[in-house]
């Protein structure tokens, strides 16, 4: 972990003693983040957060002029871990713009594909990489009365998962040497041979195509991919527990930690999983489609579920700018003044955005980055609210839950609840999972929610491939159908990344692509503060953090602030180099193990 | 150091082409091509551009010897190439070269498997010695009864 402190005494705005605590780049995530953070070390608290990306890719400028066609395998490149997520949901925006429906088949493989990927995502990142905020080494360093505190607890779900204490769990979470950190590591082996199997290669898809699919439907390629599935799902019966009792330790163990990384409930999730009954990609019936997704779009404010129309979400977002290394579009051409339902278009609506990049020097109180601020309208309110996904699984989870849509028989969603059955397995019996809307969105909900997400996509897959087995025993073999791409024509796709909400939308004149737009998860959530002043997620979590970790200034490692940035689950496409101006290359390495050099 | 080709490229992984590890191959030979997407047959005239990519990935497939591209439906778009992206773009339009290639196999790839479906069914039945009658049309006469 690279920590740059720097102890100046700051007479700072609020006339407390604030020490400067920078990490950049943060490790053990995807990319060039980096927080800046005033920590009051008096009253243990952080006062102060901005968060930035010194990276620009330029996918919205380079797409310009491109086939149409080549869009899903150019923007799966945006990034090498979810690069299927954004070819995914590349398709759904061809799917819309070409006019055309993929037969059932296809989007059942697809599916498979998409909840291999949420399984083997979410179990590396949790388990080799957030978890190595929650283990010995690290837990000794930090708060080293916890882990003796943790020594002498008896672990609740020890028969399940068999460690006897927390601390047997932490040594378990250690890096490279933990057994369980281990066992998840070869899990995620399997979990990509599952992709690999419906996708050809894991992570950039090479079988994915508007149209469908080029995957070839045989009983062995169901039987290789539910194989697999089985171990996961044996695997989960004993991760729930294990993380349930960890997390709910620290709650326990260091009263108040509910308020590390928590902020107001501002959630956003697109929905993933796509009906091939209901799916016909029309952005005339995407209300209706949208719904029928097996993970239910939604934007959840206060708790309250506000909306689960994709139309609606779609012209809501808001493109704003603030402390963005950008010049404003407002005197650029307007691509798209009405949607094809007749609703007006705003201009800055990343159909009509032009991106204007203007690199220049960081400067924290004007501009500091190179990610833009997206909100989401309020249209009850008419504020610009700074959505977060909480990293995915919560925002997916709550949505699901609240809205009360999902019934597979594997998956029923309450209204307040989200319940799973897992069915026997080698060697353990039928278990019934149920995760419960939390009463906060804060670091530790984030990460017990991914938990359970892994569940769901386990659920998920069992119940798609029993769909893709019906399909193929009734002759339904075909997976693409062809199409024709139009002189105009636009088209948008909603999907969700590992991290959260994922869209896509493109705007095609005299059949080449005039405006593309994707927007991940991570700039919802990495984003500074805007036009209004309104904080980026990152940046309103982290404030206001307390600091539970017992050592000073001096030996400060931030563990409470990384918990809460890691929960979000960043990641930005990655940057190894750093650019000094004058040619100088300043090369990092990022490391794992405490800084050990390999 | 490992072998390495002139570009300075492990040769143990970009010594043959996606089309001499490709599994469809033997499609390809007989001049049996894929017209849509989700075909078992070649793809080549679906924008695949194996024939000219240095890439081991079909032989070894991607993870234990799953996936790998072409195997699986996937068409190769030439991503490890120096050439990738430019040179392969529209990725789904049939390379340039793949239409004289294709025809030309495709003649004698009919012609051949006309051929061989002939071979083919001679081998798909058993020896003729091979019946239930009485009488034995082994060649081998016993002597002792």
């Amino acid at each position: 972990m690279s920590t740059i402190t720097a102890p100046t005494k700051e007479a700072a705005t609020k006339g407390r003693n604030l020490v400067e605590m920078n990490w950049d780049p943060i490790t053990r995530i995807v990319g060039s983040l980096g927080i800046f953070t005033k920590i009051d070390f008096a009253n243990r608290q952080v006062a102060e957060c901005h968060s930035t990306s010194s990276i620009f890719r330029g996918y919205s400028i380079f797409m310009k002029g491109k086939d149409p066609r080549d869009a899903h395998f150019i923007t799966s490149r945006i990034c090498g871990i979810c690069g299927d997520n954004h070819a995914t949901c590349a398709t759904y925006a061809q799917n819309m713009a070409f006019g055309v429906r993929p037969p059932a088949m296809a989007e059942w493989i697809v599916n498979l594909g998409e909840a291999a990927e949420y399984m083997f995502d979410h179990n590396i990142f949790q388990d080799n990489l957030v978890g190595v905020d929650f283990c010995e080494q690290m837990v000794k360093e930090t708060n080293p009365s916890v882990f003796a505190k943790a020594e002498k607890t008896a672990a609740p779900g020890a028969a399940l998962h068999g460690y006897r204490t927390i601390a047997d769990i932490m040594r378990a979470l250690n890096p490279f040497t933990g057994a369980f950190y281990r066992e998840a590591l070869q899990m995620s082996r399997m979990t990509r041979e599952m992709f690999c199997l419906m996708e050809g290669r894991h992570v950039h898809p090479s079988t994915l195509y508007p149209g469908g699919v080029g995957t070839v439907p045989t009983i062995q390629l169901f039987t290789d991919y539910i194989v697999r599935l089985m171990k996961y799902v044996e695997f989960m019966k004993k991760v729930v527990p294990l993380h349930d009792d960890i997390f709910d330790f620290f709650y326990e163990a260091l009263p108040g930690y509910e308020e590390v990384g928590k902020r107001r409930i501002l959630l956003g999730c697109w929905g993933s999983f796509n009906d091939p009954e209901h799916c016909d990609y029309t952005y005339k019936n995407m209300t209706e489609w949208g719904r029928k997704m097996y993970v239910t779009p939604g934007v959840v404010v206060d708790g309250k579920l506000v909306t689960t129309d994709l139309v609606d979400i779609n012209l809501n977002i808001r493109i704003l700018l603030g402390s963005s290394f950008y010049d404003d579009w407002q005197n650029s051409e307007t691509f798209v003044k009405n949607d094809p339902n007749g609703n007006p278009v705003d201009k800055r609506h990343p159909w009509n955005q032009t991106t204007i990049p203007r690199p220049q020097k960081r400067d924290f109180n004007g501009k500091y980055t190179w990610v833009m601020s997206p909100r989401w309208l309020d249209k009850r309110t008419g504020d610009h609210l700074a959505l977060d996904t909480g990293g995915g699984p919560i925002a997916r989870l709550w949505a699901t839950a609240l809205a009360g849509l999902v019934d597979i028989g594997y998956i029923k969603a309450t209204g307040s609840s989200v319940k799973m059955y897992l069915p026997k397995t080698t060697s353990l019996p039928e278990v019934e999972f149920e995760w419960k809307i939390p009463k906060w969105s804060n670091a530790i909900e984030r990460d017990r929610a991914r938990t359970y997400f892994q569940v769901y996509a386990a659920c998920a897959a069992l119940y798609f491939a029993e769909q893709a087995l019906e399909e193929l025993h009734s002759g339904r073999t075909r997976t693409w159908n062809e199409f024709k791409v139009p002189e105009e024509a636009i088209g948008c796709g909603f999907h969700e990344a590992v991290r959260g909400v994922l869209s896509h939308h493109v705007v095609i004149r005299k059949g080449k692509i005039a405006n593309y737009h994707p927007y991940p998860p991570t700039p919802w959530n990495a984003n500074p503060r805007d036009i209004y002043g309104t904080p980026g997620p990152y940046e309103d979590a982290v404030q206001n953090t307390p600091i539970f970790e017992e050592n000073g200034p001096d030996k400060f490692k931030g563990i409470d602030i990384m918990r809460a940035v890691r929960s979000f689950d960043p990641c930005l496409p990655c940057g190894v180099h750093m650019y000094l101006g004058n040619g100088k290359t300043l090369e990092t390495r990022h490391s794992p193990m405490f800084g050990l050099q390999p | 150091m490992i072998p390495l080709d002139d570009q300075l490229r492990p040769t143990w992984l970009f010594g043959k082409t996606v089309h001499e590890g490709c599994d469809r191959a033997g499609y390809y030979e007989q001049g049996d091509f894929a017209e849509v997407y989700g075909s078992p047959k070649c793809i080549v005239k679906l924008g695949c551009w194996g024939p000219v990519v240095n890439c081991n990935v079909p032989k070894r497939g991607w993870m234990a010897g799953i996936g790998g591209c072409p195997n699986v439906g996937g068409i190769c778009i030439g991503c490890t190439m120096p050439g990738f992206p430019d040179k392969f773009m529209p990725f789904m339009d049939e390379p340039p070269g793949a239409k004289i290639s294709s025809a030309a196999v495709g003649a004698y790839g009919r012609a051949i498997t006309a051929l061989r479906s002939i071979t083919q069914s001679t081998v798909n039945k058993e020896p003729k010695w091979r019946h239930p009658r009485a009488e034995l049309t082994t060649g081998y006469h016993p002597r002792s009864y």
